[in-house]
């Protein structure tokens, strides 16, 4: 919303400057966005008549005139000399003098001096709009109207010392649409005077009625259009443009100007927030009546774009069909055009939800829709009329018939109970009652205040327990307010508790500390957070990074296979078009443009939900936490104490054997990893995520050099931990035995360290892995595993006899199940 | 008989300039072993009378001590020479660099939200988490935003299902957190929202963090109070200006934008706050009673508070970065910056 400090200075006493205003309105939660000078700054620019023009003696197209700048008709004219090819004698234009400083397009100034052109010297330069730099584009002079007073400034002669102040308005404040509605807002928060303009009745000469084509039109959509006013108006002319008072004050509100009668309905909306339609009368065919829309039913727009008509749309019909989308927009075919010789004239009444959320169905922009979907005024309909019709009859002239009711006014909003104890409970405030009306009051709102003090020996026990005994009288004061047509936000106790917040002012309330009950907060101790496991990779050198959670299509099939992702309907981009059900894709994204900045080591981690449809459930989406990691390049950074050597499967699976030890690792395939190095990860039985290179097919697919290491894990099996149990640590000597056995090649080292965890005796109180040979003196096919063992007993001290026997039961059991042989 | 005392002097300056150990022995069997000078005199001892011999033996024991003490000193010297040798040659340049694995970091993300989520967590808030496809219900409608209400032009919303969305807010799990805990709650949820948007000042993602309290001593002063002192807190200013503004959000009333003094240029008007000297930071305000009565929620009892803050919008002010856009463009330049 964009207003003019001039005009609604004619509406409301404004004592303020531009800033303190500004302030003021901001302050008061109706924020302003940009105040701007409605000209360009600039000086010495007088109205001037042009009394002779001959051609240039030395120029075709220059003129030679002589110009009058002063009020006294006596005073010397000037000579000037003009290129403009509208300059005529007799035009009233604006005369910049020696000495004016103009604005120029680039932001530097023009200085006129007084200077011959072609060997005639001029003393002053006429200007076109675009040279006082208040118009983009000028094709001539500016031309003031004849009644313009010669010699004064031109500044005062176009009001250019104006300012538009552009507003951001919160959907709530559909009220302050308008000059009106702008005026009585400044009017509350400064308590300064409205000055609103009382509009008169026209006198209406024309007469309509059956029999000459006019019918009272049928409201048929119940309270979406409880009342319609119509009223036709006979143009006696039809200039084609408005005149120059009209179209500034609409430029100066944002709205450009079109020709007189939309010019009309648009000053009626800017001034009065209530927006009207003007139908060409010629071209409404029988009743009209307002009714919804049937589905598939269609009409072309104003706008030119043709809509297939949703049920919910309200419609201004006639015998043909649809006229207009109420409250929206007008049709192509009914519009006024250069013929129309007499208008329709609508001034409605449409319910908020009638119209709400329409413009973005059809994706139209509406200036009406904009303020109907917020609530317009209903007690305004008829001013609205009248106002309009008004400044149609001075632009075009002619004469109005009388405005024709249908339906009546919208029942009035119940009045709201606010009480005071709830007000200074809810903002931690202690304001009297006569302070509390005063604030409302502010707002134009009829406020009665009931007192109803409770004597202590009348309360029940009941309201003792409550407090009540408490009160002081003037916490039982309870304000009957009745909330104004013109507020839609205003219908329960808690928006009143606003206004009176808003207009005492929000900077005036203290900030307070917070009282409440202490109390320790639980801490699990079982629950490892996701921040610590975070810090745990950080440790470990990994970076974190945050991905965006949709995707491309492709990474789904290429990560996931998965055919089904679920899907963006509206994405903003075609390679965010899916959520993701793996944070791989991002991974590899990412590895794939550091590598492009030139980094060879890239060890990424993210933390993050993956979306999952769970067919035929409640809720239709899984969206699991989950870990990802990858590690590409060398190990440790190209230093001189290491030989460099990439990163593998074996060093991530450290890292993920760091954070936690109690999972199992089984080979297994995976679409997006290497086939000979996949391991699925196991929590207490149950698929808990994947470890192993990327597949070489994908690694090519997405450039990179080499196969990264990557890990997707879920979250919620790293974030259990265990308590630690405590047991007593042997008080005896502990004796190592080594053990190497030839097994297949084949067999999982995995599947030989479970069985020795599980059955070995309970002396043995740690076994490792320590070799894994193959080669010269195996045979084909055979590998051997050395192993440690360490052997403690909780009672005694192991006897030679003691560790024989623990040794082979092992070495049996080896064989056994396994095939092991005891490697000499 | 030779005089011992010779003898040891002798032997003193020859064994003071041995530097082979090998060498030092031979010298040392010279005087002292079986055939050695000294020992030869011992065993002519007897030849001596009776009465000479005590004090022959005493010198010769004398001279015998001053050797073996000059080849002890010896054998030292060069043994710490031979350390000292040993310690050089074993010397590192400790200038070198260290070995092994360094730090990975966090993103300035993260960092900023586990700031602002151990601020509030240090005054007793919940931390919870919530889904991120979430329906119309508890992303609108619950919160007070009818289908059609202009406030949801507001968030430009992206669609995965009639009616399920892509959260535009973390204020769902406002609902969400009321509907699970008993009262009162103090709650902060911080996560990852969508809006379909982006250009220079917006990305499609980002992150909020949402905060809830519903007790029954609530009031917007207190409000006012928790956020004026989180701010501070989190800027380290004591002195930092803050202001409220009336302002509009269907699941609040009264509702209020926060605006603190530029961090930037102190008020004084700059690029980061367009010259104004103030900041919008987060918009809060008392819970609508339309969010928690269809809830159960006895409001006559029960107030409550709730605000959401944009967590990329403080991680840019804390730490001085100027395009949104590095956030997701992963950079690790960009983000080795917050180790």
């Amino acid at each position: 919303m964009k207003v003019s400090r001039h005009w609604l200075q004619q509406w409301v006493e404004i004592k303020q400057d531009n800033a303190s205003l500004a302030h003021l309105l901001t302050m008061g939660g109706l924020e302003v966005e940009a105040i701007e000078p409605v000209a360009p700054a600039f000086s010495k620019v007088v109205v001037a008549q042009v009394l002779t023009c001959e051609k240039h003696p030395q120029a075709d197209r220059l003129n030679l005139c002589t110009v009058q700048i002063s009020s006294d008709p006596a005073a010397q004219p000037l000579q000037i000399v003009c290129g403009a090819p509208n300059v005529k004698a007799g035009l009233k234009v604006p005369c910049a003098q020696v000495g004016a400083v103009l604005p120029m397009a680039d932001g530097k100034t023009l200085e006129i001096k007084e200077a011959p052109v072609r060997g005639i010297v001029s003393s002053g330069m006429l200007c076109s709009a675009k040279e006082l730099g208040i118009a983009e584009e000028s094709d001539g002079l500016l031309i003031l109207p004849d009644d313009t007073p010669v010699g004064i400034s031109i500044r005062e002669a176009l009001d250019l010392d104006d300012t538009a102040f552009t507003l951001k308005l919160t959907p709530n404040r559909g009220d302050c649409l308008s000059v009106k509605g702008l005026a009585r807002e400044v009017s509350a928060i400064t308590g300064q005077a409205l000055k609103l303009p009382v509009i008169e009745a026209v006198q209406t000469t024309l007469t309509v009625g059956e029999g000459s084509g006019w019918h009272p039109v049928s409201l048929q959509a119940g309270n979406a259009c409880p009342v319609y006013l119509g009223r036709v108006i006979r143009l006696a002319s039809r200039p084609k443009q408005s005149p120059a008072w009209l179209r500034q004050k609409l430029e100066r509100s944002g709205i450009r100007s079109i020709e007189p009668v939309v010019d009309a309905t648009n000053y009626g909306l800017i001034a009065l927030g209530h927006p009207t339609h003007a139908f060409d009368h010629a071209k409404l065919h029988g009743p009209v009546s307002v009714r919804l829309a049937q589905e598939g039913e269609q009409l072309e727009l104003l706008n030119g774009s043709q809509v297939k008509l949703r049920s919910d749309s309200l419609l201004i019909t006639d015998e043909n069909g649809p006229l207009a989308l109420a409250g929206v927009m007008g049709g192509l075919a009914s519009s006024v055009t250069e013929a129309t010789q007499e208008v329709f004239l609508e001034c409605a009444w449409f319910d908020p939800d009638a119209v709400a959320g329409r413009t973005r169905h059809y994706t139209l922009n509406s200036e009406a829709a904009h303020r109907f979907e917020r609530g317009v005024d209903p007690a305004g309909i008829v001013e609205a009329m009248e106002f309009v019709t008004q400044v149609l009859l001075a632009l075009c002239g002619g004469e109005a018939g009388p405005i024709i009711q249908s339906g009546t006014l919208p029942k009035p909003k119940a009045i709201v109970p606010v009480r005071l104890a709830r007000i200074n409970r809810v903002l931690g405030l202690s304001f009297t009652s006569d302070e509390v009306k005063a604030l409302l009051e502010r707002l134009g709102l009829s406020v009665a205040v009931q007192e109803d003090i409770p004597e202590e020996r009348d309360l029940t026990p009941d309201q003792i327990k409550q407090g009540a005994h408490l009160l002081s009288p003037k916490d039982s004061t309870v304000f009957l307010v009745t909330p104004p047509s013109h507020r839609f936000d205003l219908n329960i106790e808690a928006d009143f508790i606003e206004e009176v917040a808003r207009l005492h002012g929000y900077d005036h309330i203290p900030a307070e500390a917070p009282q409440g009950e202490l109390a320790l907060l639980p801490s699990r101790e079982l629950l490892r957070s996701s921040k610590v496991i975070a810090q745990h990779l950080v440790q470990r050198d990994y970076q974190e990074v945050i991905t965006y959670s949709f995707i491309e299509r492709d990474w789904e099939k290429d990560f996931s296979a998965n055919a089904h992702p679920v899907e963006v309907i509206n994405p903003i981009a075609s390679q965010m078009a899916v959520m993701r059900s793996s944070l791989i894709g991002g991974l590899v994204a990412t590895l794939s443009s550091n590598l492009k900045r030139r980094q060879e080591r890239v060890r990424i981690f993210e933390m993050g939900r993956t979306f999952h449809h769970q067919a035929d459930q409640q809720p239709p989406y899984r969206q699991s936490k989950k870990l990802g990691l990858l590690a590409y390049g060398p190990v440790v950074s190209e230093q001189w104490g290491q030989p460099a050597r990439m990163v593998d499967f074996f060093d991530v699976k450290a890292d993920c054997e760091a954070l936690l030890p109690h999972l199992e690792y089984l080979a297994s395939s995976h679409v997006a990893l290497h086939p000979g190095r996949t391991s699925v990860l196991k929590y207490e039985g149950k698929i808990a995520g994947w470890l192993g290179e990327l597949h070489p097919v994908l690694a090519k697919k997405y450039d990179l050099p080499h196969a990264p290491i990557v890990l997707e894990i879920d979250l919620d099996v790293l974030e259990t931990l265990a308590l630690p149990r405590f047991s007593e640590p042997s008080k005896f000597q502990s004796v190592r035995r080594d053990l190497a056995v030839v097994v297949n090649e084949a067999l999982p080292v995995g599947e030989v360290l479970q069985a020795l965890k599980d059955q070995s005796p309970a002396s043995v109180i740690d076994i490792g892995l320590f070799d894994v040979y193959r080669g010269a003196g195996l045979p084909e096919g055979k590998k051997s595993l050395a192993f440690r063992m360490i052997l403690q007993d909780q009672d005694k001290t192991l006897t030679d006899t003691d560790i024989e026997a623990v040794t082979a039961h092992i070495t049996a059991m080896l064989e056994q199940r396994f095939q092991a042989v005891l490697r000499q | 008989m030779l005089d011992p005392h010779a003898i040891a002097a002798e032997a003193v300056a020859v064994l003071g300039d041995i530097e082979d150990p090998a060498i030092l022995e031979d010298v040392k069997a010279r005087y002292l072993g079986k055939a050695g000078s000294l020992t030869e005199l011992m065993k002519q001892l007897g030849k001596l009378d009776a009465a000479e011999r005590p004090s022959a033996g005493a010198k010769i024991n004398e001279a015998k001590q001053q050797v073996e003490a000059a080849l002890n000193a010896q054998r030292d010297k060069i043994a710490n020479r031979e350390l000292e040798k040993k310690l050089s040659a074993e010397a590192l340049d400790v200038t070198l660099p260290g070995r092994g694995l360094h730090t990975g970091g966090l993103h300035p993300v993260s960092r900023t939200l586990n700031r602002i989520t151990d601020l509030f967590h240090s005054i007793g808030f919940d931390v919870a988490d919530g889904p991120e496809i979430e329906s119309d219900h508890y992303n609108f409608t619950a919160l007070n935003i009818p289908a059609n209400h202009p406030a949801r032009a507001m968030h430009d919303t992206f669609y995965v299902g009639t009616n399920d969305v892509l959260r535009t807010h973390t204020s769902p799990m406002q609902v969400r957190y009321l509907e699970s805990h008993s009262l009162p709650v103090k709650v902060i949820v911080p996560g990852r929202v969508y809006r379909c948007d982006s250009d220079m000042t917006h990305t499609p993602m980002f992150h909020q963090v949402e905060g809830l309290w519903v007790a029954e001593n609530v009031t917007f002063a207190g409000l006012k109070g928790v956020l004026v002192d989180f701010m501070r807190q989190f800027f380290e200013q004591e002195e930092l200006r803050a202001r409220f503004r009336p302002s509009f959000f269907p699941f609040t009333e009264p509702s209020a934008e926060m605006d603190i003094g530029c961090v930037s240029c102190g008020g004084a008007g700059c690029r980061v706050c367009s010259g104004t000297g103030w900041l919008e930071v987060l918009g809060c305000g008392m819970v609508h009673p339309n969010v928690l009565e269809p809830l159960g929620i006895d409001t006559e009892k029960y107030i409550g508070f709730a605000f959401g803050l944009g967590v990329e919008r403080l991680a840019m002010l804390r730490y001085g970065v100027n395009d949104l856009r590095l956030f997701f463009e992963n950079d690790l330049r960009f983000l080795a910056q917050f180790r």
